[in-house]
């Protein structure tokens, strides 16, 4: 074989993961930089003290939490029971981007468009998520799209409840191995 | 899953379809992610196809006589009604798509998304599924899409997979450019990757 020629290479890259995380508020730093434009986040075993909305914010480029309106998102809540739910905001504090109970293990796995860029919006796409619905004690599945409405740069994000704390959780950040294409 | 090849679309001419060379017989499932992408007309559509042959940037033949069925859920940012499309159901030309508004010349303002197609080799009838996050005006109105499609037709091997605004006067906003990373789970173990090079692309995309 060729020294020029390589094998195949994966995808995925992990960047930085985080076992076992707790509390009503836990932050996720310096994930993103302008080395990259893809990230793929991992959260899984989320792991609730009561029903709960689990919501997203970001970390700006000092790792301070952007508590504004600023946030729009669009996410589709399907559950048993032959029954959904829009989960959206206009210019809102924050991202709801799964709901979860105490009986279930939540998780999802959200691509994050340009976090660290000063000239383009924060766009992310909830590829998939389950948990369980607040309404109804159904079980859950999620999906659907969300923007941070400011050319902001931001480097992490910070996981939060509407009520209660989240017992334990992991964290995974993963890149796309295409190094050289600015991509 | 492979890093098939990735593209960023830098042109200074009017463009109105991106395709990618693809190969079913090498790769099962193609998943792309593609960002940064805003079309200028504002009355204009985008859209995914097969192709049956596949180049980089741009190509105009297709699949002219194929037909399509799909159907899209989408969910806006400003309301809770559940926003259904019914979609297509007639098989048209250009079924393997959705339409969204252009979002003009907000140079912020882009399309994010992640296309899957799987069964486009011979014998086969290609699907697919797609997700995509939008401005659909300028003013914090968003739009999140998800749907899924087929091809009716047995057989007709897809070479490519390719991305157009179409019903436009104008194409995609070359300005923010257009950026894809095309990925493949490999029918073969490794030996596919290597065979599947394209000959202006390294095995990282890189343009050699």
């Amino acid at each position: 074989m060729p020294n020029n020629v390589k094998l195949a290479n994966d995808a995925y890259i992990l960047k930085k993961s985080l076992l076992a995380q707790s509390g009503s508020t836990i932050d996720f730093d310096n994930l993103f930089d302008t080395t990259r434009e893809m990230y793929l986040i991992r959260l899984d075993n989320i792991e609730v003290s009561t029903t709960m909305d689990i919501r997203l914010q970001y970390l700006d480029s000092t790792g301070t939490v952007l508590s504004g309106s600023n946030y729009n998102h669009s996410i589709i809540e399907h559950h048993t029971g032959n029954g959904q739910s829009n989960k959206f905001g206009n210019l809102v504090t924050s991202v709801h981007i799964l709901s979860s109970s105490t009986d279930v293990l939540a998780g999802c796995s959200i691509y994050v468009f340009n976090p660290a860029s000063a000239t383009k919006k924060t766009k992310a796409i909830l590829e998939e998520g389950v948990g369980k619905a607040v309404s109804g004690a159904y079980y859950a599945g999620y999906t659907g799209g969300f923007a941070y409405e400011s050319t902001t740069a931001l480097r992490g994000i910070r996981i939060t409840t509407s009520t209660g704390t989240i017992n334990s959780m992991n964290m995974a950040c993963f890149i796309l191995g295409t190094e050289d294409l600015g991509i | 899953m492979h890093i098939v090849t990735t593209n960023n679309v830098v042109q200074t001419a009017t463009l109105y379809e991106i395709s990618f060379p693809v190969n079913f017989e090498l790769y099962r499932h193609y998943k792309v992610f593609y960002w940064n992408i805003n079309w200028k007309g504002t009355g204009s559509t985008m859209q995914f196809n097969l192709r049956s042959t596949g180049e980089y940037r741009r190509e105009t033949s297709g699949n002219a006589s194929a037909g399509y069925g799909y159907s899209v859920r989408y969910d806006d940012n400003n309301n809770n009604s559940y926003d259904i499309a019914t979609g297509d159901a007639g098989f048209s030309q250009y079924g393997a798509s959705w339409s969204l508004p252009g979002t003009g010349y907000d140079s912020d303002a882009y399309v994010c998304g992640i296309l899957n197609v799987w069964g486009g080799a011979s014998q086969d009838y290609p699907y697919a599924d797609w997700i995509y996050y939008n401005d659909v005006t300028t003013t914090n109105y968003n739009r999140f899409v998800k749907g899924g499609g087929y091809q009716n037709v047995l057989g007709q091997q897809t070479s490519g997979i390719s991305f157009a605004v179409h019903s436009g006067s104008d194409g995609f906003d070359e300005t923010i450019g257009g950026k894809f990373i095309v990925l493949g789970t490999p029918h073969n173990k490794y030996g596919a990757k290597m065979e599947h090079r394209n000959k202006n692309f390294d095995e990282d995309g890189k343009q050699s």
